[in-house]
């Protein structure tokens, strides 16, 4: 009985740690938030970029909170379609912006950046900075795509059936990954030692690494604003602040 | 008089070592990732990125959301588990399969399922939205797909937990004239406390590792449906310090989680 009353006592604290994390849970869970937040779903590739225009936008609205959701367009059109509250969304693939504007879910979206492809691979101080692209493809032990069913793939693929490269790349692809920034992140994490990227993430890739334009056809960024928007004022002003912006600071530099 | 032989010692435990060893290799193969994300998590870098605001609003959000579906799976969950304890003449095979599923079913399949019931365009969800009830990607559906998942956890240790119930005391009680109240009070939440307290500690910690059934049906929103595995999966791709410390931080709370239910079992 006694060694029972010990047990359960020794027990209580646990117990007692349990009930704090849920209430604590259930007590700030429920907390409104003291901002008004808007969210932009953001092609991948674009992320860092709306960004900086976000933490800007905030700078000129205290009270305004700006939540850039980067993920690929196709997935992002997919929950918009399903009733997802984004406010703006900034799309890598002219197609999928029509298609949400015809079915009445965004408003007429405006190009607001264009990009390239590029491969962006490894650089090796032993070798010419001046490689032939066939020569980076060989030299690679594998090489990082996007799935064909994100705007990235497709453009890969697009780029893929008119390169005389293209079995020499296929056998050489690890894995096909979701969007244009988990394509960068196994590139800079060292996981395949090429890549094909956006020109836009160029910019931003470390210095280890080069880029290489490869298809020079232009890939339209699109914005447009959500109908659905909780706050269409306020997303009307941030999609003024991208597309006089954007243009400028987010020109495709290939190294 | 015989002199009886003496008792015999119990035999020598002589490969009491061999359990041991053979339990290394997996003891290894479970500390090592969790060991290298402490190691890293516990960087002043890594701390430090703990306490930002993001990080917070992650944990505040993982916190309300696994708490909310830990109630909402006690509600729903804890009823079947009893009807099941009482060995029903008829379905409890089936209904038991049928609670069990989502413990085996994929998570974004489970996410899948609950947008084509509650999504804008679902079996539900189409008269949900027109009368201003929109649910998916809202923190509601954050708590409904981590309730989903977890809620199995709930009916297996439930049912064991009503199974244990001494029906004896209660019938004793009873012939002794004992109200049903007094018999509630004294003799049935008493045996039941413990074993309901670890199944809602398992549940909770399930649903604080919730992440597929979440993207699918809740989307990744900053401050609403972006719990701690949805961060860090978000993290991963452009800042790993973060990303890891707060791996480290719902590494804590599970094992937490899992002392509870663990030192509450023994207890009971």
């Amino acid at each position: 009985m006694r060694s029972r009353m010990l047990r359960r006592r020794r027990g209580a604290p646990l117990r007692g740690v349990l009930v704090s994390l849920m209430s604590v849970g259930l007590v700030t869970g429920c907390e409104p938030s003291p901002t008004a937040t808007l969210f932009v779903g953001a092609a991948s590739s674009m992320q860092a970029t709306l960004q900086t225009r976000a933490r800007a936008f905030e700078d000129q609205h205290p009270d305004v909170r700006v939540e850039v959701i980067g993920d690929s367009s196709s997935r992002l059109a997919r929950q918009l379609v399903d009733g997802a509250p984004y406010d703006i969304f900034v799309s890598a693939r002219v197609d999928l912006s029509d298609e949400l504007h015809q079915a009445g879910i965004t408003s007429k979206p405006v190009v607001i950046a264009a990009a390239g492809l590029a491969l962006a691979y490894e650089y090796d101080p032993r070798r010419p900075s001046a490689r032939p692209l066939s020569s980076i493809i060989s030299g690679a032990t594998n090489i990082g795509i996007a799935d064909p069913s994100v705007p990235l793939g497709h453009y890969t693929q697009r780029w893929l059936s008119a390169s005389s490269d293209r079995s020499q790349v296929l056998q050489r692809v690890q894995s096909f990954e979701a969007n244009a920034l988990a394509v960068e992140r196994r590139l800079t994490a060292g996981e395949v030692s090429v890549a094909v990227v956006y020109t836009q993430q160029c910019a931003t890739l470390p210095r280890h690494l080069r880029c290489m334009p490869i298809d020079t056809t232009p890939i339209l960024y699109t914005s447009a604003l959500s109908r659905a928007s909780s706050h269409p004022t306020l997303a009307r002003a941030f999609l003024r602040e991208i597309q006089e912006n954007v243009p400028n600071s987010a020109r495709g530099i290939a190294r | 008089m015989t002199t009886s032989p003496l008792p015999r010692p119990p035999p020598r435990r002589r490969w009491w070592w061999l359990p041991l060893l053979s339990s290394i290799p997996g003891l290894v193969f479970i500390a090592l990732p969790i060991a290298a994300l402490i190691w890293i998590g516990l960087s002043d870098g890594a701390m430090r990125a703990l306490w930002r605001p993001e990080s917070l609003q992650a944990i505040r959000v993982s916190l309300g959301v696994a708490s909310a579906a830990t109630l909402l799976c006690s509600l729903l969950g804890l009823p079947i588990a009893w009807w099941l304890a009482r060995d029903p003449p008829f379905g409890s095979r089936l209904v038991r399969g049928l609670a069990m599923t989502p413990l085996v079913m994929p998570p974004v399949v489970a996410g899948t399922g609950l947008l084509l019931t509650f999504g804008r365009r679902g079996i539900l969800g189409t008269s949900l939205d027109a009368v201003g009830l929109p649910i998916s990607f809202t923190a509601v559906a954050a708590v409904l797909a981590a309730a989903f998942v977890s809620m199995p956890l709930i009916v297996l240790s439930g049912e064991a937990a009503f199974r244990g119930l001494s029906v004896a005391h209660d019938d004793l009680a009873r012939t002794l004239g004992a109200s049903p109240f007094v018999r509630l009070r004294h003799i049935i939440i008493p045996q039941l406390r413990n074993p309901i307290i670890a199944s809602i500690a398992l549940c909770f910690g399930r649903a604080l590792g919730e992440f597929g059934a979440t993207i699918t049906f809740a989307g990744s929103f900053p401050g609403r449906t972006r719990t701690v595995p949805l961060a860090v999966y978000q993290l991963l791709q452009h800042d790993q310090e973060s990303a890891v410390a707060l791996s480290v931080s719902l590494i804590v709370v599970s094992f937490l989680v899992m002392l509870i239910s663990g030192r509450v079992i023994r207890s009971s």
